[in-house]
């Protein structure tokens, strides 16, 4: 009997500590955790004026340019 | 490498391609051609300009239609409201009537009004749809952005499909590397890639001192008003680049870097002053 409720105790403590920890250490949703973020450098100044930004999926090149994204 | 430049959706469009079959260009062109007029609310017979004045019962719609309708509707969800395809009445009242190459018509801004919730506006069903009474849909950009994917997925396996500034890029282009592409004044090297542009300065004008344009902010039902003249982006599709310059273009520079970093892959803001 002495040993069932000592394991029963046990278990409640071990619940309880758990939960609070999980509570300590809730998920910032703000946080910077997306791949895009982390590999994200900052803005630069660009050539045409403005700013710039580009991650690494995207490489630049002294390649003439065969066409361009505009506004229409 | 091969390439065919022409006239379609109001604008230039450009299609490029490596070891593509013989005639695939000109057939890629005559495509584009005929969903410019199934899908320009400038040709009185196109299927959306049909779908507009059934506006109140459900439609039948093409495949083609259901997908950007839906489309526009994810848009919406996606950019909290900001790019929004059921606009067309302010479109009218800023006098966006018809062709920007014949002329705007007068505007009547005291027309102009917020736009409700688009899934208020808008359902979609499997081969239908339904508009509301009274409110009209405008694809514009979301039509080029979807469309130019759509044809990039047909054309060949090493091809670029520009239709007016949005653009998908697909293979390794013609070093094998990446397509050259403009972007805020320096060459990128696209993949797999799509690429879009959304402004304020073309596709403007005046009227009584008034400048106007064609880009609307759902929140006012005005020309948007907005800190960045230009944003350029580069995202994994046309229509995912197109739908982020604009939401990021109506949010301004101070929160449009914040927005596109959980969303594109690399992005230009040129300021209303440049």
């Amino acid at each position: 009997m002495l040993l069932k409720a000592a394991a029963t105790a046990l278990t409640l403590v071990a619940a309880a500590a758990a939960a609070v920890h999980v509570g300590g250490h809730l998920k910032n949703p703000s946080a910077p955790l997306h791949p895009g973020v982390l590999g994200m450098p900052s803005a630069v100044s660009s050539p045409a004026g403005g700013w710039l930004k580009l991650s690494p999926a995207v490489r630049t090149s002294d390649v003439e340019t065969v066409t361009s994204t505009y506004a229409s | 490498m091969d390439e065919a430049r022409f006239e379609g959706f109001g604008s230039i469009c450009h299609l490029l391609g490596v070891g593509l079959e013989s005639g695939r260009l000109r057939w890629g062109a005559s495509w584009v051609a005929e969903m410019h007029h199934r899908f320009s609310r400038f040709e009185k017979d196109s299927e959306i300009s049909r779908f507009n004045e059934q506006a109140g019962q459900w439609v039948d719609v093409s495949w083609e239609l259901e997908r950007m309708l839906r489309t526009a509707l994810d848009a919406y969800r996606l950019t909290g409201g900001l790019v929004h395809a059921g606009v067309l009445g302010s479109m009218l009242a800023i006098g966006y009537t018809r062709s920007l190459a014949v002329g705007p018509t007068s505007a009547v801004l005291a027309r102009a009004a917020p736009a409700p919730p688009l899934p208020d506006l808008l359902e979609v069903d499997e081969g239908r749809a339904l508009l509301q009474t009274g409110f009209g849909i405008d694809l514009g950009g979301l039509a080029k952005g979807w469309l130019a994917d759509r044809l990039a997925g047909e054309l060949g396996e090493n091809c670029l499909v520009n239709l007016g500034g949005d653009l998908f890029a697909r293979g390794g282009g013609p070093g094998g590397d990446g397509w050259p592409v403009g972007l805020g004044g320096v060459t990128v090297l696209l993949s797999n890639q799509g690429a879009a542009t959304s402004g304020t300065w073309r596709r403007a004008w005046s009227q009584g001192g008034v400048r106007l344009h064609h880009l609307i902010d759902p929140r006012t039902g005005l020309p948007a008003v907005s800190d960045l003249s230009e944003v350029s982006v580069v995202a994994g599709s046309a229509i995912d680049a197109e739908v982020h310059a604009k939401a990021a273009l109506l949010l301004g520079s101070e929160k449009a870097a914040t927005y596109l970093v959980r969303h594109v892959q690399g992005w230009w803001f040129a300021p209303q002053s440049t």
